[in-house]
Order: C-alpha cells, then structure tokens, then sequence
C-alpha cells in the first residue's frame, strides 16, 4: 500500500484525473466566458472533453524528417512536469501532499518544464513554421520566467519559507499575502498569461502568423497530450498563485478539521476551486480584451512593467519583515 | 476640370515629336493615342515627364487576328489617356516600360504570359500565374488555335 | 541562425484564399517577398469573349463574391459607353446605393479579419455581428447575401420601396454609429495599436510609383478616388468628401477605411432622399457596336478597371478586369519586406488583398506531390467521375 499511495496521488488525485477533470471544466468556463463576452453563444460543457476524445481517435502522424525520440517524448514529458508539480501544492488543506523546504523551487522549475518540452519537440519537427515558434518560445520564456520567479519570491520572504505549504499555512485565517505583496500578485497573473502562452502573449503559437508554432505537426494523441498539459498547467499555474496570494484553500479562518477530515477536505477544495475559476476568469477577460504582441515588445514589456515591479515589491516586503517584524 | 480629353489629344499631337498612329478624344474624359511599338519607352517617358504624376490602371493585350495590341491605361488628372501599340504575330516582342513605370510590372508579366508579348528589358520576366510546366508558346488569351484545344474538345460531351 | 524559407499559403490561416507567398527569413526579419498567383485561376476572361454580353455580366458577377457588385457595375458601365445606352436617374442612384453598401459591408469584413490577424478576436466577433445589418439590407433590397444580382444592363433589377426606405435608413444609422465607435477602440487600445502603428508602412510618393489603389494609397495621403476622379452614377451630385491619412501605416489603413464606412452610410442616406421616381431599367440592344471603352470604378479595394472591346456582334472581342489586388500587390511586398515575420499577416491583409478576382485562369497545382502539373479538361473530367 506504502508503493500505490504517491501513484494514486500522482495519477488520480490530486494528480492526473483530477486535473485533467477540473481543467476540462474550467477549459469550458473559460471558452463560455470569452463567448458571452464577444457576444456569442459558447460552446456547451462537454464541449471540451468531446474535442479531446476526438483528438485521442485521430491519426497520429510523426514527420518523415523529425527526430523521432524527441518528437515524441517532448509532450509526454511537458505533462509529466505539470502533473508532478500539483504533489507540492496544497489542494484540501493548508498541507500539500508533499512538502519541504524548497519545494516552491521545484514547482516554479517543473512549470517550466513545458516551455522547454515545447521547444524541444517543435524544434526537431523541422517545420520552418515550428522553427519559428520554437525560437519564439524561447525567447518568450525569457520575458515572462523572471518576473514569474521574482513574483514567487515575495510571499516567501514574506511567511519566512521556501515550502509552499509553510507560506499557505501562514496565510491561513485571513491574512492573505496579496495584501503584503498585491505587485507581485499582479505580476504572476501576468506572467502566468505568458506560461500558459495565451492572448496577448501567444506569441510562439500564433495562429494567423506561424499556425500554432511548435504545435504544427503534431496530431492525434500526440497534439491531446499537448492540449492536456496547457489545461491541466492552467490549473496548476492558478492554484500556485491561490496558495501563495491567496491562502490556498482557505477561507477567512473556518477551521476544516472541525469539519472533520472529508467535510473539511472537501469544502477546502471548493474554495480553492472557486478562486481558480476567478483566475480563469481574468485569464478571458485578458483574452477578451486585448490583441497579441510581436515578440519583442512582450520581451521588452514584461522586464520593464513585470520585472521592476517584482523587485520592488519584494524590496518592499523585505523592508517590512525586517524592520517591523510584519 | 480645365484640361478635357481633346486639349490633352492636342497637345500631345504638338509636344510629342515620335510617330502616331492614331490620335483621339472618344469622350470628355477618354483619349486614345497609338504609337508603333517601338516607341513605348519614348511614349512613357513622354507621359511621365509631361503629366507627372501618372497612375497607370493596366496594361491590357488584345489579339486582333494578326497582330497583338498591347493598351497601357494611363490616368492623369482625371482624364484617361490610353496608348495603344500593335505588335504583329512573328515579332512579338516590346520594351518594357518597368524601369519607366515601376507599377507596370505585374501587369507586363501578366501580358507576357497570357499572350506571349515578350518584355525587353524587364527586370523580373519570371511567370507569374500559369504554372511553371506550363508548355512553352500556348499562350491562353490567343485566339489562334492553341495546341490543347484539339484534346479539349472530345471529352467535352 | 541561416535564413529560413518561409511559406504562407496556399493554405494558411492568415489567408482566406489560396495563393503562395514565399518569404526569406533572418530570425524574426523578413528580408525577401516574392508571390505566386493562379492557384484559383477560372478562365473568366478567356470564357466572357466566348460568351454573349448578357451571359458575361453573371460571369463578372462572379469574379469575386465580396466585390461582385463593382465588377457588375464596371462592366456594365463599358458595354453602356459602347451602346451609348442612357441609364435612368433613379438606377442610377440606387446603383450608388448598393454600390456603397457592398463598400460598407467589405471595409467591416475587413475590419474584423484585421482584428483576428492580430489575434484581436473580440473585434471580429463584435464587427461580424454588426456587419448583418448591411448584409440583412442587401438581402432586403435585392434577395441576396452576396452575387446580389441588382445592376444589369441598361438599369437595375430591383426597385428600393419606401417600406425598404425606411428600414434602410434605421439599419444605417446603426451602421454609423458603430463605425464611429470601432474607430474610437482602433485608436485607443493599446495592444492593438501596438501592432498596427508604425507596421507596413510605405510612402505616397512609392504608392504612386508602384500603382496602389484604393485605401491603400489613401493611406498615404494621397487623395485618389475614382469617385472624385472620374465622376460616375451621381456622386457628384451628393455632398461627400475623400478621407486620406497622413500614417502611410496600417493604422491608417484601418482609419480610411473606417471612415469610408461613415461616409458610405452619408452617401446612402443623400441618395435615398434625392432619389428621384421613374424607370429603373432602359432598354438594351442584343448587339454591341463595334468600338472598345474602358471604366472604371472605385471598388472598396480600390480602382477596378473594365477593358470592353466589341466587334459589332452580340459576343465581346476581349474583356479585360483588371482587380484593385494586383495593383496593389507590389506595395503590398514592399510593406513586409524587412519588417517582422509576426506583422506579415496584417501587413499582406492590409491592402485586402482578394485573390480570387486577381486569378481567372483555368490551371490546377497539384501541391500535394511538391510538383505542379497542368490538368487537361479530359483528365480534370476523369477525375471528377472518380470521386
């Protein structure tokens, strides 16, 4: 039993089929919602998983001059890298599954996990348009990853850890770090924009310019499992940033082990869900409202108006935790 | 509109000081002139230095039977002014007018190729629309009989 | 990094029609731009000299399906020179009618794949459902959504009622409204204009040169419209001006053209109140005096030229089209050449580019095997019963 606990952790809940449950839902929150903001009808709620199945029965085609390891690997391991990283995140209770001091590291390093993935498997797909996506990718990685990491980095000098566990439990009863840090709150919603390569900076998939990048050759199950791991790094992506601003699963104090252990656990995820979905939800309204940039104004963009602000505030934070002992 | 399309007939009939072949105001605003093919270049040159700025609208080729007329659609302060050259069958040939008017240059490749008027001194006498196995000599806007069209014709019931 | 062959089309999102462009990448730079056209090649040209004039005008209808009135009316306006046929005032009037109505409801197409190109979605959706409007008028006025069939020789085919009057003018109103609100989120949004301002630009004095047309060239603060050049139907006779940008950008582009869109509604609406009453169609010969003409219109893409020559029979010697695309393609590749690739989309779609017009010869590029072939009929014909 002792062997099949993290399995069930990492491929049932809160891992794999959790996430890709509830991403399949917010995917369809979030498609509603950019609907009824443009005016449209919206797809209905089984839209996203009836598309999803219908790309696992597709053909799956590998290009005659691709590298094929690679190729193939590539997506596997971007999935691999997102469904690892909800382990650290708390999702029930203020603990994660997992947790220890530094575990904030890997989870912002394994979030990059995709990113790299992406690169990688369009690059070897020899594509000119996935060349270029590719190269964009990269490039974008720059823009947004600093100010990502900075914008992590104030709630944990603010609760005094490197666990995201530790920094969720401190926020617990209301004291919610994005009143200590709204910067870097703001910053890593953006940033998180950048991950999850949505408008305005879906820049290396573009589709009216290089026809979804990396993307392009990929089909099949191969292309589910690239949809996969943006859905299921939206929630993780969210839910990082709901523990470190937020509280996680908290909400103003209730205690949940008064609930009792499934009670409790159950309502801590609806909160937390709740606050994902608001998330989400600015993620549409950005979608909604804005058009895509070139690459080097997101480049430019996001070290100037993300990154000095991530500095400051953590400046700020280091200031009041030392000085007034906060 | 002081200028009509007479006055302008007129005036090139004094200024210009090359061959025409014809010279005509068919309406207030519509002027006809032609000149023999080998005075394109001079015509253009002509046009331009005189009437500057000039649009040119198209350039449009004809097969009248035995010769090819090529019509260089020129505007000028509202009036059209068209030139007209008539290359016979057998020479087909004429100086491109590009290096003079850099907005022919679709327009002449587009000619070229449709009915095989080749353009001297054209920068860029690449094909443009018809596919590059395209036979040589079928030229789709000839009217002569076309080597395509006898296959043409049987499956056509 | 080596520079990179890089196609767009004949299938790519960024193009509604097939046609191949190939670009020379450096990074993130274009450095060269070259074009194929002919994959939507239809042999119109050839077809309408072996066609009555009659059979001609549902050809030239189908030239293109967004500008289908203008090339109609071109057209028609050449084969009326050559007959010297009189239109009367009241076809005349609501020719203008539809004519700027299909400017109307291309410039807000255009608009919306505009903002799409720039992954600016919600404009798109919002324009393309404030575009029904026009296109629920032209279905009113003449049955159809596009090919709406109203101008014919001699005349139109449909009369405008008073109950339609009436709609009209509330439908355009609205109309109004909206363009001036799109020209209000074209200049103050912030990401949008960050992708427009300052990409594609070109001067006036190389439009010229280079025989742009249309909102291209008035983009770049040159005032030419055929409307105001070569006076036709009655627009000297309502009060309109030319909208010109000095931008010389694609911001200007989508300026001019926004501003169309009001001034087509003013035009419109002008027409409909000094519409006088009376025929709508003259009567047409069957046969052509000898004799060629040219007209010209300005299509909401630009000049369209008509080249009409006829032997004194009832089928034309040669009818020539030339489309505003071509003449704008030149600029339109000086435009991306040494810009960025991601601007490529909206620099090419600026001019709004229509390729099935600019193509209309039979010929079938077989891309699939990576080598084109031309299809005989027969062959095309075998084929055709295989599948």
């Amino acid at each position: 039993m002792q062997v099949l606990r993290p399995l069930f952790h990492i491929m049932v809940f809160p891992g794999f089929l959790f996430l890709v449950a509830f991403g399949l839902f917010a995917s369809w929150v979030d498609r509603k919602l950019i609907a009824k903001f443009q005016n449209r009808v919206g797809p209905p709620i089984l839209q996203p998983l009836a598309d999803l199945i219908k790309l696992l029965a597709k053909e799956d085609i590998v290009p005659e001059h691709a590298n094929r390891t690679m190729f193939v690997v590539a997506p596997l391991i971007a999935l691999a890298g997102v469904i690892a990283s909800i382990v650290y995140i708390p999702v029930w209770a203020p603990e994660a599954v997992e947790s220890f001091q530094g575990d904030l590291i890997v989870v912002v390093y394994l979030l990059t996990l995709p990113a790299f993935a992406l690169f990688l498997g369009g690059w070897y797909s020899t594509n000119p348009f996935a060349t270029i996506g590719s190269t964009r990718v990269l490039s974008q990685l720059f823009g947004y990853e600093v100010p990502f990491f900075l914008a992590c980095l104030g709630p944990a000098i603010a609760a005094g850890s490197w666990s995201i566990s530790d920094v969720t439990l401190a926020q617990f009863g209301g004291h919610w770090l994005i009143a200590l840090a709204p910067l870097s709150f703001i910053v890593a919603m953006v940033a998180l924009i950048g991950k999850l390569e949505r408008v305005p900076f879906d820049i290396p998939q573009a589709n009216t310019e290089i026809v979804s990048g990396p993307e392009v050759e990929y089909t099949g199950r191969r292309l589910a499992v690239w949809k996969l791991t943006f859905l299921t790094e939206t929630i993780v992506g969210s839910a990082l940033i709901a523990a470190l601003f937020l509280g996680g699963p908290d909400f103003w104090g209730i205690s949940y082990q008064a609930m009792g252990p499934w009670v409790g656990g159950l309502v801590g995820m609806i909160v937390l869900g709740v606050k994902i979905l608001l998330i989400v939800f600015f993620l549409s309204l950005a979608q909604a409202a804005m058009a895509r940039l070139r690459i080097e104004q997101m480049v430019q963009w996001c070290l100037l108006w993300l990154g000095i602000p991530a500095l400051i505030n953590i400046g700020a934070i280091a200031v009041m935790v030392h000085q007034l002992g906060v | 509109m002081a200028v009509t399309a007479s006055e302008l007939v007129e005036r090139i009939q004094a200024e210009y000081d090359g061959e025409l072949t014809e010279a005509e105001a068919t309406s207030e605003v519509d002027a006809w002139v032609g000149v023999p093919p080998e005075d394109v270049r001079g015509m253009a040159r002509f046009i331009i230095d005189t009437w500057a700025p000039v649009y040119l609208s198209t350039i449009t080729g004809v097969d009248t039977g035995r010769q090819i007329e090529v019509l260089y659609h020129f505007v000028t302060g509202g009036l059209a002014l068209n030139v007209r050259a008539a290359v016979d069958k057998g020479v087909d040939e004429i100086d491109s007018i590009t290096p003079l008017v850099p907005a022919a240059v679709l327009y002449e490749r587009e000619v070229a190729e449709m009915l095989g008027v080749e353009m001297i001194g054209h920068p860029d006498p690449r094909r443009l629309v018809l596919p590059e196995d395209w036979p040589e000599g079928d030229y789709p806007l000839r009217r002569d009989e076309r080597p395509t069209d006898r296959e043409d014709e049987e499956d056509n019931g | 990094m080596a520079k990179l062959s890089f196609p767009v089309g004949p299938q790519h999102p960024a193009l509604k029609e097939p046609e191949n462009l190939r670009f020379s990448v450096d990074g993130e730079l274009v450095v060269d731009a070259d074009i194929r056209l002919g994959y939507v090649h239809r042999s119109i040209e050839r077809s309408c000299s072996e066609r009555n004039y009659v059979q001609d005008l549902y050809l030239c209808e189908r030239v293109c399906g967004i500008c289908s009135n203008a090339h109609t009316l071109a057209y028609c306006m050449a084969v009326e020179k050559l007959t010297e046929v009189e239109v009367p005032v009241r076809a005349q009037y609501i020719r203008m009618i539809v004519h700027e109505f299909e400017r109307i409801h291309s410039h807000l197409l255009w608009l919306g794949v505009s903002g799409y190109e720039v992954g600016f979605e919600s404009l798109l959706m919002y324009v393309w459902r404030d575009r029904e409007i026009i296109q629920d008028i032209l279905e009113m006025v003449s049955g159809n959504r596009g090919h709406y069939a109203m101008t014919t020789l001699g005349g139109v085919r449909y009369d405008i009622t008073p109950e339609m009057e009436a709609r009209i003018r509330e439908g355009l109103q609205i109309l109004r409204e909206r363009a001036e609100y799109y020209a209000d989120i074209c200049t103050t949004e912030a990401t949008f204009l960050k992708r427009v301002r300052d990409v594609g630009t070109i001067s006036g004095d190389r439009c010229r040169e280079l025989g742009a047309a249309g909102p291209t060239l008035r983009a770049s603060g040159i005032s030419f419209d055929i409307r105001t050049e070569f006076p036709y139907l009655q627009y000297d006779q309502v009060d309109w001006q030319v909208y010109t940008s000095e931008l010389c950008d694609v911001l200007g582009r989508t300026l001019v053209r926004v501003q169309e869109v009001v001034e087509a509604c003013d035009i419109s609406l002008q027409a409909l109140d000094q519409m006088p009453d009376g025929e709508i169609q003259a009567r047409f010969p069957r046969r052509v005096p000898e004799g060629e003409a040219t007209a010209r219109v300005e299509a909401q893409r630009g000049e369209l030229i008509y080249y009409v020559r006829s032997d004194g029979s009832d089928v034309p010697v040669r009818v020539k089209i030339r489309t505003p695309t071509l003449a704008n393609l030149p600029a339109a590749m000086e435009m991306v050449t040494g810009g960025y690739v991601a601007d490529i989309p909206i620099a090419f779609m600026s001019i709004d580019p229509c390729f099935s017009c600019t193509d209309r010869m039979v010929v079938l590029d077989d891309v699939g095997s990576g080598e084109s072939r031309t299809m005989t009929w027969p062959e095309l014909v075998r084929l055709g019963r295989q599948q």
